[in-house]
């Protein structure tokens, strides 16, 4: 939809709604492309060692690249990315990686954007709530000992295992059961908001 | 599932040798309520079209071939093991993104991967 198209009630709607307008760059791409390049930049912020590689794939598929020793190079930057040490890095190299591919006869060239950016989203979520990587870590000591059954006679059931880590560690139990909530919150708003993108592109095609 | 992908369901591995030739074999053991090998999928389906002149892939079933799991140490899903001639060249359990099976089989491919 074309900025000179819009009504006057479109134009309206969408400026409350803050829907950017239409970057003229990406007039010519598929909807498929389109909806890449839609993922990557919904993983912004980016940190200055992600927006490089990031950038450099907005271009790669906004310009149709088809040179495999460029696809090559992508993903090598992309791993490196998402082997960071610093967990939300890591998570946007995942979405590097997922989108290094060409995507003409990929199956898995979207889903797998999908799945790291929600992982991504998620992650963010968790943070907000004031949960760090140092707590998750924690957090994940404690359950496992007590998935293992340590300290006690026998390995408790799957069910018994949030009430035993409320009852040992109380305040880290509600901090991470605040976290998990915000993040599983994220990730289902995240596939969502992929989900009304694909019906949107729909129905502009059915109306043409 | 993909025409490129061998499907085992039972205790051997006649099926990709008798297909795989010279090709490495790339085996992904996986089970039907496992969420992280449905993600996996779509991926697995893309490398081995990508790689199918360098590489067999087989799916096999941890509970329709229990056997073939033990006989490969399986002890969670998705287990990738690439092999050549019997010998294991890589191995990684967990899913795995398209970029990192495709520096993987690279790897193997190049002769440079380690057990």
């Amino acid at each position: 939809m074309t900025a000179s198209a819009l009504t006057p009630a479109m134009r309206t709607l969408r400026a409350q709604l803050r829907v950017p307008p239409a970057d003229p760059a990406w007039g010519h791409v598929s909807d498929e492309t389109r909806l890449l390049g839609w993922m990557l930049l919904a993983s912004r912020p980016w940190p200055e060692a992600a927006s490089p590689v990031l950038e450099g794939l907005l271009e790669a598929h906004r310009d149709g690249v088809e040179d495999p020793a460029l696809w090559r190079r992508l993903r090598g930057e992309a791993v490196q990315l998402g082997d960071s040490d610093d967990r939300l890095a890591g998570l946007l190299g995942k979405v590097a990686e997922a989108a290094a591919w060409p995507l003409a006869e990929a199956g898995a060239g979207l889903t797998e954007v999908l799945t790291a950016l929600c992982q991504l989203k998620a992650w963010r979520a968790a943070l907000a709530t004031g949960w760090t990587e140092a707590d998750d870590v924690e957090a994940i000591g404690i359950l496992t000992a007590i998935s293992a059954g340590e300290g006690s006679a026998a390995a408790p059931s799957r069910e018994q295992i949030p009430g035993l880590f409320a009852e040992g560690h109380p305040k880290l139990e509600r901090r991470f059961s605040a976290q998990l909530q915000a993040a599983t919150a994220a990730y289902s708003a995240c596939r969502a908001e992929v989900a009304a993108w694909i019906a949107g592109a729909c129905r502009r095609d059915e109306s043409e | 599932m993909a025409e490129n992908i061998t499907v085992i369901s039972g205790e051997t591995l006649e099926p990709i040798d008798a297909v795989s030739g010279e090709r490495l074999q790339m085996l992904v053991f996986s089970a039907s309520w496992c969420g992280p090998c449905k993600a996996m999928a779509p991926a697995v389906e893309d490398i081995a079209r990508e790689y199918a002149d360098s590489v067999a892939v087989a799916k096999i079933d941890i509970e329709a071939s229990p056997g073939l799991a033990r006989q490969f140490e399986v002890r969670g899903v998705p287990t990738l093991v690439v092999r050549r001639g019997g010998q294991q060249l890589a191995r990684h359990v967990g899913g795995q993104s398209r970029t990192r099976l495709a520096i993987m089989l690279d790897k193997a491919v190049e002769g440079g991967a380690s057990a």
